[in-house]
């Protein structure tokens, strides 16, 4: 596992080329692939770093997802925005996440948990468009911390209590009191807002809206799998708390992706539209989590590697149409067909992508977490029908409010995609569509 | 056997003769200089125009003479051998580099990470131990036919082989079933 933090380090030596760093970063995804053809449960052992398949997959989606964004901030090379300063910012957070989901002791897990904030931060406010960008960091880093630091003090609670963090032989908590329940509590509300769960989400509208197009696709498809992540590897240590409370957070995370659905539909910004179509999404997966069976996690594993995928390339192809026209709301994005109908064909595809169509993997994850939180409760089953419901309605007003119907008269022609922008979306929506014939590489147990 | 020269098609590795691998050799050369012809333009082009009207409107004509690159000749007008190109969207000044960068990526990103990636994966022998979880679980299931037991036992052990503890023991114990 030291070889790609390595290579990872060292290609901050090459950031003034950028086409090295962008053949690189595809040159490691290419290595970490074979490196996780294996059978073994843990491998990459070694200076409290490894992973399980888990740990594999999201490592190879976080790899794959800033080769993409790389290849998708073609502006800031040709507009000489500090393009260097840009690659080592996204090296440093490639760097958090690789360590984040390669740690196999909590303390260093939490230590690069709260590093990959910072530069994401640097880059909301380095390479943002908008003044609205300091309030979105501002929102996105206080809303993270502040629900972080508990989860500081319990993990610090559970080494004096057990003498080692390291994952799996920390004790769990039996018990079901006050205190322990105030200890889960701590732990997961970390990752409870880093989902985003419905009451604490609302720096991502704001930080996935300011953020530029890097920013955008790094923070829906990764750092929100970051909380997925902190809570499959932490929720067993508390199982009769969380039995207790689980109807808590299936009930808050289930309602609220509806009502985020029907906020969805009122939306004029595009990339608005995409974030909360996000807290939708994780919702579904928070529930599904939450719900401690084996259908559970595994649906909300394979949805979030595929709605990472997706609503990356979601917010790639607002961005592209952001460049040509300048604005991001509907009402100026619209009938876009008749201007770029070459794009129209990857926003039909990542747009049914995000609804759950076949054959996505989305389709398979969604299948499952319905089925795990169905069997857990019959009355969730109005609330998960109207979350899927209305994730249709959204992604169908979405498409054909950009891409249908009379185009905005004061707009002119403008590049169909160039072949750069074609292939980072077909990279985005190739392994979503392909990965469901080898569903065994994204199932994180069975 | 290699067709006629100019045409582009992959050139062929041949182990006959000498001259025929330095027939491929430039042919490879050729096809991969064919758009990084800096070096390659002419220095002189010869334009003859095929219109036969009178050359007396007010429009700009190319005369009929040899448009030399080093020295600023003025006849009607110069003519810039640079074609227009149509960047490929990975380098905007130059063409060669969007090139070059172009054939790169698409060698890393699609050669190497989907369809190497893909054929890795698709071929990978028993990966993570699902066919031979499935072949145990056939071979059990025949074991249990034969020997008439049930194919799905409600007791994970045999019965006989748990120690229960006494209910004095158990005392006040939530079960939990």
């Amino acid at each position: 596992m030291l070889k790609f933090i390595f290579m990872n380090i060292l290609l901050i030596a090459f950031v003034k080329e950028w086409w090295f760093i962008q053949i690189s970063l595809f040159l490691m995804c290419f290595i970490f692939s074979c490196f996780m053809g294996h059978d073994f449960s843990v491998s990459g052992l070694g200076l409290s770093l490894g992973s399980d398949h888990l740990g594999f997959i999201l490592i190879m989606l976080s790899m794959w997802i800033m080769a993409l964004v790389i290849c998708a901030s073609q502006s800031i090379k040709k507009t000489n925005n500090s393009p260097s300063g840009f690659l080592v910012v996204n090296l440093l957070l490639l760097l958090a996440l690789l360590l984040t989901f390669s740690a196999t002791d909590y303390l260093l897990f939490y230590i690069s948990f709260e590093s990959s904030l910072i530069p994401t931060l640097i880059l909301i406010l380095g390479w943002g468009y908008q003044p609205e960008r300091i309030q979105a960091g501002v929102y996105m880093l206080f809303y993270t911390l502040f629900a972080s630091l508990p989860l500081l003090v319990s993990l610090l609670s559970f080494y004096s209590l057990g003498g080692s963090l390291t994952m799996g032989l920390v004790p769990c908590a039996e018990s079901s009191n006050f205190i322990t329940f105030m200890w889960y509590f701590c732990t997961i509300f970390a990752f409870v807002v880093k989902l985003p769960m419905y009451l604490v989400h609302l720096w991502l509208p704001k930080a996935h809206v300011e953020a530029p197009v890097a920013g955008s696709m790094i923070l829906a498809g990764v750092l929100l799998k970051l909380g997925g992540y902190g809570l499959i590897r932490v929720l067993f240590l508390f199982p009769e708390v969380n039995k207790m409370f689980s109807w808590f957070w299936v009930s808050v995370s289930i309602l609220g992706g509806v009502i985020v659905s029907f906020m969805c539909l009122r939306q004029v910004d595009i990339k608005s539209l995409i974030a909360y179509s996000s807290v939708a999404h994780m919702g579904l997966v928070l529930s599904g989590l939450v719900v401690f069976g084996w259908w559970g996690q595994t649906g909300a594993v394979v949805i979030m590697v595929g709605h990472g995928l997706c609503s990356s390339g979601l917010f790639c192809l607002a961005n592209m149409v952001y460049e040509r026209l300048g604005s991001r709301s509907l009402l100026v994005n619209k009938g876009l067909l008749n201007f770029m109908p070459s794009l129209g064909l990857w926003w039909f595809l990542l747009s049914i992508g995000n609804m759950a169509a076949p054959p996505t993997i989305n389709l398979l994850g969604e299948i499952s977490l319905i089925l795990s939180v169905v069997s857990w409760s019959k009355l969730s089953m109005f609330g998960i029908g109207l979350l899927s419901f209305f994730s249709a309605a959204y992604t169908l007003y979405m498409y054909s409010m950009s891409q249908h119907g009379l185009f905005f008269n004061s707009l002119f022609s403008c590049c169909s995609g160039k072949v750069s922008e074609y292939l980072v979306l077909m990279l985005h929506w190739l392994p979503l569509n392909v990965l469901i014939v080898k569903t065994a590489m994204i199932l994180p147990s069975f | 056997m290699f067709g006629p020269p100019g045409v582009s098609h992959l050139p062929q590795v041949c182990f006959h003769s000498c001259s025929a691998k330095m027939a491929t050799i430039t042919r490879l050369g050729r096809t991969a200089l064919r758009l990084n012809n800096v070096l390659f333009r002419p220095r002189v082009l010869r334009i003859a125009t095929i219109s036969t009207s009178k050359k007396n409107k007010d429009t700009i004509t190319i005369s009929d003479a040899v448009v030399d690159h080093g020295k600023t000749k003025t006849e009607e007008a110069t003519v810039e051998t640079k074609k227009n190109w149509i960047s490929w969207g990975f380098s905007y000044e130059s063409e060669v580099k969007d090139n070059t960068l172009m054939h790169l990526t698409f060698f890393f990103g699609v050669t190497l990470c989907l369809v190497t990636t893909g054929f890795v994966w698709t071929y990978l022998p028993d990966f993570r131990m699902m066919d031979w979880a499935q072949r145990e679980g056939y071979l059990e299931l025949r074991r249990r036919e034969e020997l008439g037991l049930p194919l799905i036992d409600p007791n994970l052990i045999a019965i006989d082989k748990i120690e229960m503890p006494d209910d004095e023991e158990l005392g006040n114990t939530e079960i939990i079933i």
